[in-house]
């Protein structure tokens, strides 16, 4: 009995913890679509070395500056959210949220081009 | 009765061991043994079974037997519409008797030459007593002579006298009288040599006298003691002092107990338990565990197998002997298990393929057996069974492996086989520089760590860029290996658990599961080689080197990292797809990333060549 109810708990946060990463990486394109290619990928770059340095004080203090900007949005305010859940959790899931930031922004040209080319 | 497994291994072992020997004597296979079996029962058991048997046990001792051609259409005409017993007698003075004339001969002298003391009452039925006189003079007065030990080709002093030394001395005499030897020796010597050679042959010739009276001879006139002389001269390292192998008993005592065993009498108290004394991998009569709830009595054989004994008796049989470890396999159907074990018997006879090692001799012949039968009944529980040596002594490296449903059922699809049935390179150097994957996976040991030394050979290595391709690339291999790696992966633990939910929601079949993930991971390592494909070669080689090395030491996140600064910049529809798919199956997934990150590593090597 016992095992099987640890087992169910750690399916639960197994599947908020995937629940939120995905908002993280949905919401990124739609938030950075009105930003430059190559401002873009110079943040893409920063990002990736901080979080290889896995120092997430400076991988947040450098995405709540450039959320802070856009702050209005219904989806700023989903993705801080996401990422305030993960973060209550446990740092050890810091690298799950910060590479779906990562990719979520590195999504957004595609997505633009595409919208272009339509 | 038709033979059948019982579903307990030692006695479907015996049933195949059965097989074994009435094909290899009278050259029928299981069908044709089934037919036989329903017709004539008694003729074959109590018939062809003996002769086969102790037929086998001469010819594996290399004596001469009976012609083959002849044997089962004469004893047939012979012993149709008779009795058991009418049968077993006919078989054993008219067949079995004849055929250990020379085994007879040949042991008898070997014993007197190793105990001679034992033989004095044997006087009035053989010319022995000039024989031990001159064999004792010759061991005393010449024990030290050179010529002698010439003669035998011996260093020390001569103390007693073997097979093989009679045979030397009855080369030399018999050349001597042609006069074809030159320098004789000194006239005393030789005159020894020849009454000892005379004395030899007499007591051969009496021997074969006394053996050919032996049927007509009445039991009550040989005396207690002179009794043992005349038995068939059987023993047996796996038997030992079982029944009819017992060295105590006579040709007589014999004949009565070889009849019980086949008949399964249970008066008989040999033949009341199955322990050790019947097969060396039993622990003996009182060390059984459950002998506290009960006796593993044979009684309860009875309805299960009419013939127990028989199969018991057949056990070693079953076995193929390649190279000095004996093997079989065994599943829960006879047919199966015969057509393996056949195929198996017919290539280490034939000895034309080099053979690397015995489980890989082993696992080809099951798996192209599978292949070929290809139904699902084969796909039950099969089992490997070897060891080097089983007597009363020791019972040395024997192992028991067994092979899941779930890779055979994998194995017979025969793309996954193909692919596998490969040889990858892991080492430089070593014993074992090569692994074959066929065998690993059968083993069910993980794939991906043999496929990971052999790529880092293939990123070491100094040779030309096609040299090494050629000697360690197998982007395919690499493909099939990651596929097969996640979907049994993701079976595991979880849903392996009984009763659990996930055990019943088990998909039904996971080589649809299989091909669906390879061709997924096709198409993404075509992806990535194409995205990459402007990109200088010594590029694409350093970037495949960076995440080798953190895939090889399961670090994930370098990995992504690792990959996402090299698509950072990269516009294409391709990019969005493998960020996707790096999202869904690496970030995401911590239990079976590795293997979705292999296609992008193929395709980094260049899959398309190998293709």
């Amino acid at each position: 009995m016992n095992n099987s109810n640890i087992l169910m708990e750690k399916k639960i946060q197994d599947k908020k913890v995937l629940d939120n990463m995905r908002i993280i990486r949905e919401s990124m394109p739609r938030i950075f679509a009105g930003d430059s290619e190559s401002y873009r990928q110079k943040l893409t770059y920063n990002l990736l070395n901080i979080v290889r340095s896995r120092n997430m004080q400076e991988f947040l203090w450098t995405l709540l500056r450039q959320l802070n900007a856009k702050k209005e949005s219904q989806e700023v305010k989903n993705v801080i959210n996401a990422i305030n859940e993960l973060y209550e959790y446990s740092s050890k899931f810091f690298e799950k949220w910060a590479y779906s930031v990562i990719m979520g922004i590195m999504e957004t040209k595609t997505e633009i081009k595409e919208k272009g080319g339509s | 009765m038709k033979l059948n497994f019982t579903g307990n291994w030692f006695i479907d072992l015996g049933i195949l061991g059965f097989v074994n020997l009435i094909e290899e004597v009278y050259g029928w296979d299981l069908k044709h043994l089934n037919e036989k079996i329903l017709l004539e029962e008694n003729i074959v058991f109590y018939g062809l079974f003996p002769i086969a048997y102790l037929n086998s046990w001469l010819t594996v001792r290399g004596y001469k037997t009976l012609e083959k051609q002849t044997k089962y259409k004469e004893i047939k005409s012979k012993l149709e519409n008779k009795s058991s017993q009418q049968i077993f007698d006919e078989v054993w003075w008219d067949y079995i008797f004849p055929m250990f004339k020379e085994a007879w001969k040949k042991i008898t002298i070997k014993k007197l030459l190793e105990k001679q003391e034992i033989y004095k009452h044997w006087e009035k039925y053989l010319a022995v007593s000039e024989f031990v006189k001159s064999l004792n003079n010759l061991l005393t007065n010449y024990k030290n002579n050179s010529n002698f030990k010439n003669l035998l080709n011996r260093k020390k002093d001569i103390n007693s006298l073997t097979i093989k030394d009679l045979n030397k001395i009855e080369d030399y005499v018999e050349k001597r009288k042609k006069d074809n030897i030159e320098k004789p020796f000194n006239d005393q010597f030789y005159k020894d040599l020849q009454n000892f050679y005379g004395n030899l042959q007499e007591l051969k010739n009496s021997l074969l006298e006394h053996w050919e009276k032996l049927p007509r001879m009445k039991i009550t006139k040989i005396d207690d003691k002179s009794r043992i002389l005349f038995r068939l001269p059987l023993d047996h390292g796996f038997f030992k002092n079982f029944m009819f192998f017992n060295q105590s008993k006579n040709i007589w005592e014999q004949k009565e107990l070889f009849y019980k065993l086949i008949k399964f009498d249970l008066n008989e108290p040999s033949l009341q338990k199955i322990d050790k004394t019947v097969n060396k991998l039993f622990p003996s009569d009182k060390e059984f565990p459950n002998a506290i709830y009960t006796q593993f009595s044979t009684k309860n054989f009875k309805n299960i197998s009419d013939k127990l004994f028989v199969f018991l008796l057949c056990f070693p049989e079953s076995f193929t002997r390649v190279e000095r470890v004996s093997i079989i396999f065994y599943s829960n159907s006879l047919e199966f298990s015969y057509l393996v074990n056949k195929k198996l018997n017919i290539t280490v006879k034939r000895r034309d393929t080099a053979i690397d090692s015995i489980l890989n001799l082993t696992w080809r012949q099951i798996i192209d057996t599978l292949w070929e039968i290809k139904s699902s009944w084969a796909l039950e529980n099969m089992y490997l069974i070897q060891y080097k040596k089983l007597d009363n002594q020791s019972q040395q490296d024997v192992e028991y492996l067994g092979i899941s449903k779930l890779q055979a059922e994998l194995i017979i699809d025969n793309k996954v086989r193909d692919t596998l049935n490969t040889t990858i390179r892991i080492l430089d150097k070593g014993n074992n520089p090569n692994r074959w994957l066929i065998e690993e996976f059968i083993k069910n040991r993980p794939l991906l760590p043999i496929l990971y030394r052999n790529l880092g050979l293939y990123f070491g290595s100094k040779d030309s860029k096609n040299k090494r391709e050629k000697k360690f690339k197998n982007t395919k291999a690499l493909i099939y290996s990651a596929a097969l790696n996640k979907v049994i992966s993701e079976l595991g633990v979880e849903k392996a658990i009984l009763f659990s939910n996930d055990f019943f929601c088990r998909k039904t079949s996971t080589l649809e599961e299989v091909k669906d993930t390879i061709q997924r991971y096709f198409s993404l390592m075509f992806m990535t080689e194409e995205l990459f494909s402007q990109e200088s070669p010594d590029d694409i080689k350093s970037l495949a080197y960076r995440l080798f090395s953190r895939l090889r030491r399961s670090q994930k996140y370098p990995f992504v990292n690792e990959l996402l600064k090299e698509l950072n910049g990269k516009g294409s529809h391709s990019v969005e797809k493998l960020i996707k798919h790096s999202f869904e199956n690496i970030l995401t997934n911590d239990k079976t990333w590795q293997s979705e990150a292999i296609p992008i590593l193929a395709g980094l090597i260049g899959g398309r060549i190998n293709e």
